[in-house]
């Protein structure tokens, strides 16, 4: 096992991260920027070192800074957390060059995986059904057009070495098509330096089903189930649950054996998630591509199958073999994680930024809340807005829904909006009850998820405060008048010790 | 001794009077009149409350502009005004055809255009300017009667919420 890690990243992951280490007795180096400086990982960290000014280029995307602070402060191995540079094939050769294990797959995986386009070869490689797609350059000419149409429209338009959802674009028919290739082309190059795209089949109604996988450096790959994330907004993840509400249990057997055929397949090792998009009606999924990382949503696993992932991705980037079978890992319970974001579901989401006056999350049985913030701390705008994970775990479905009810109403947050009411009222809504919803299910029942029926209340209590405000006020004054000389609150006597 | 407050919240505004009967704190408004108790210290920003006998827990926060309340997750942004003093304010306005007020952005945008110049006359909802927010365009309306004193905002302005955009001043005394 390592002696000393360092964490390339911030917020609720480096924390996380940091349990992780604490728990198998390794030292946890965090760096932080500017804007980070006073945030909770870096007050738990065994140590933390100044990386640079708050704009993620010149931080936490900094790969010549973090391997030389590695180094200069005898950090074995590099921990990236998810985004930044958990992907980056570059960062992982960086390390590998310095002599330093990057706690991920090799950089070759991630080279291999990370291109969308190789990560279907390697499926196809693997037995397993992808959608159907064709590559192609940033213009309709006459071989895409012809490829294009052979898939059937609509499809959509991703870029090669993309993620989060950015740069894609969906065209109906030829001339949207021919319309988006080239400003497809032109994000991707902006987004991820690579303007190559790759243009696939577009299910109308898919829901998004991940496996978690982690292979040891010694050819075991183990699968740690599913996860059902179609509850999204624009791409983004709002809620993860597992195990899937739409998967019969020979499903599940078939498409987790389906994730680690494709991971040993690609030699992975490390963390990892298989994507697929699962088409309900006709019971098929298709593999979309690998995620080389941890997830954010990757708690909801660790409580259904009680192991803790970060503590396996130490272990194997340690060189330790897998010592788990695979017939020991099983789903107990029903595990939901709702996204408390930084931002106002009755603004259209946009981030709410600032001072966070009071930050009280619930606790309890079955509670987990993973946060990056303390009560006094700011949302600054240089980062993502994720502030905490609250993580539920109960005995089945209807249990964990009603735990995560009563969660969300506890979890207090003052001073910024956040998610927290779009989540109290998608656990109402009779569709997410009866698990009833693909990808795009959010976005077209937005309305009914951003209710306000509570005004009159509030105004009760915006007056009580103010009625107090003003009682104590005139108490105040009145004992200021009454009271010439008070010696217990006088200044001029010698304290009493 | 009693104390009533008009309350806006959503754009609804609400009339909340205090009293005290046998010592006991007492709420009145649409909704009921019933005894309230607060448990928790006036700076706390997370406030228990039981109100008419059930336990209530929410967020405080005492801004410039407005007392935030969160409910449910949800920030409730309160203009709480003594309802003497709105009386009062009422009676100078009528009296004195309105003093100067800010028109200030109900949202963070950008100024598309502005409608009005320095020294126009403008009537209660006349259009001042527009803004983009939301993906919108939001007509910014008069509040009353007035002259425009001063333009604080140019086009292409980004504009945070609350920021100064507009200046009315009393219309100019009409020799009749």
């Amino acid at each position: 096992m390592f002696k000393k890690i360092l964490i390339a990243n911030r917020g609720e992951i480096a924390l996380r991260v940091i349990r992780a280490c604490r728990k198998l007795n390794v030292q946890s180096v965090a760096v932080f920027s500017d804007a980070d400086s006073h945030l909770p990982f870096v007050q738990e960290a065994d140590e933390a070192h100044y990386l640079g000014p708050s704009p993620s280029a010149d931080s936490y995307l900094r790969i010549d800074r973090i391997v030389d602070l590695a180094k200069e402060y005898g950090a074995e191995g590099i921990h990236p957390g998810y985004g930044f540079l958990a992907e980056n094939a570059n960062f992982a050769k960086a390390c590998e060059a310095a002599g330093i294990v990057f706690i991920g797959p090799d950089s070759g995986a991630i080279d291999r995986l990370g291109d969308k386009r190789h990560a279907k070869a390697v499926a196809e490689e693997a037995g397993v059904p992808v959608t159907p797609w064709v590559k192609c350059a940033g213009e309709a000419d006459k071989e895409t057009v012809a490829a294009v149409e052979s898939i059937g429209f609509p499809v959509m338009i991703k870029p090669s070495a993309g993620g989060g959802g950015k740069g894609m674009h969906r065209a109906d028919t030829l001339e949207e098509l021919t319309e988006l290739l080239p400003k497809a082309a032109r994000e991707a190059k902006a987004s991820f330096g690579d303007d190559s795209l790759l243009v696939e089949k577009f299910l109308p109604t898919p829901r998004h089903i991940e496996v978690q996988i982690v292979g040891d450096t010694h050819g075991n790959v183990l699968h740690f189930f599913e996860r059902e994330c179609s509850l999204q907004r624009r791409h983004q993840k709002l809620l993860e649950e597992t195990p899937s509400p739409s998967l019969t249990p020979e499903q599940r057997k078939k498409i987790c054996q389906d994730a680690v055929k494709i991971a040993q397949t690609a030699n992975y090792s490390n963390a990892g998630t298989c994507e697929f998009l699962y088409d309900e009606a006709n019971g098929s999924w298709y593999f979309c591509e690998v995620n080389t990382r941890l997830q954010v949503e990757h708690p909801v696993t660790e409580q259904v199958t009680g192991y803790d992932l970060v503590e396996l991705q130490l272990r194997v980037a340690s060189g330790e073999k897998l010592e788990i079978k695979q017939e020991q890992v099983r789903q107990t319970g029903h595990a939901i994680e709702l996204r408390i974001n930084s931002e106002d579901p009755f603004m259209n989401f946009m981030p709410s930024l600032g001072y966070i006056e009071a930050f009280s999350p619930p606790e309890g049985e079955g509670i987990r809340v993973d946060a990056g913030y303390h009560t006094g701390d700011s949302v600054t705008q240089f980062y993502d807005s994720l502030v905490a994970k609250l993580i539920l775990h109960g005995g089945d479905r209807v249990i964990t829904t009603k735990l995560a009810k009563q969660a969300l109403r506890d979890f207090m947050v003052v001073g910024v909006a956040t998610t927290i009411p779009f989540h109290l009222n998608l656990m109402e809504h009779p569709d997410f009850v009866a698990g009833k919803f693909d990808i795009h299910w959010v976005e077209q029942h937005m309305a009914e998820l951003t209710t306000r029926n509570r005004s009159a209340d509030a105004a009760v209590m915006a007056a009580l405060m103010e009625y107090r405000r003003l009682q104590k006020v005139r108490a105040a004054q009145s004992r200021a008048g009454e009271l010439a000389f008070d010696p217990w609150s006088s200044s001029s006597l010698p304290r009493l010790k | 001794m009693a104390m009533e407050y008009q309350v806006e919240v959503d754009g609804e505004t609400y009339n909340v009077r205090f009293f005290e009967r046998d010592g006991q704190l007492h709420v009145a408004h649409a909704g009921g009149t019933y005894p309230v108790h607060v448990s928790t210290p006036l700076r706390s920003k997370v406030q228990l409350a039981q109100m008419n006998g059930k336990p209530q827990r929410f967020g405080y926060h005492r801004g410039k502009e407005s007392t935030d309340i969160v409910l449910d997750g949800i920030v409730y942004s309160a203009e709480v005004k003594e309802t003497e003093h709105v009386r009062l304010a009422a009676v100078a306005k009528r009296k004195g055809g309105g003093g100067a007020s800010d028109v200030k952005a109900p949202m963070p945008g950008m100024v598309i255009a502005i409608n009005v110049k320095v020294g126009d006359e403008v009537k209660k909802n006349q259009s001042l300017l527009s803004l983009h927010a939301m993906k919108l365009e939001n007509d910014i309306r008069a509040p009353r009667e007035g002259v425009v004193k001063e333009i604080a905002v140019k086009p292409n302005d980004v504009l945070e919420k609350g920021a100064l955009m507009i200046k009315l001043g009393p219309l100019p005394e009409k020799d009749s």
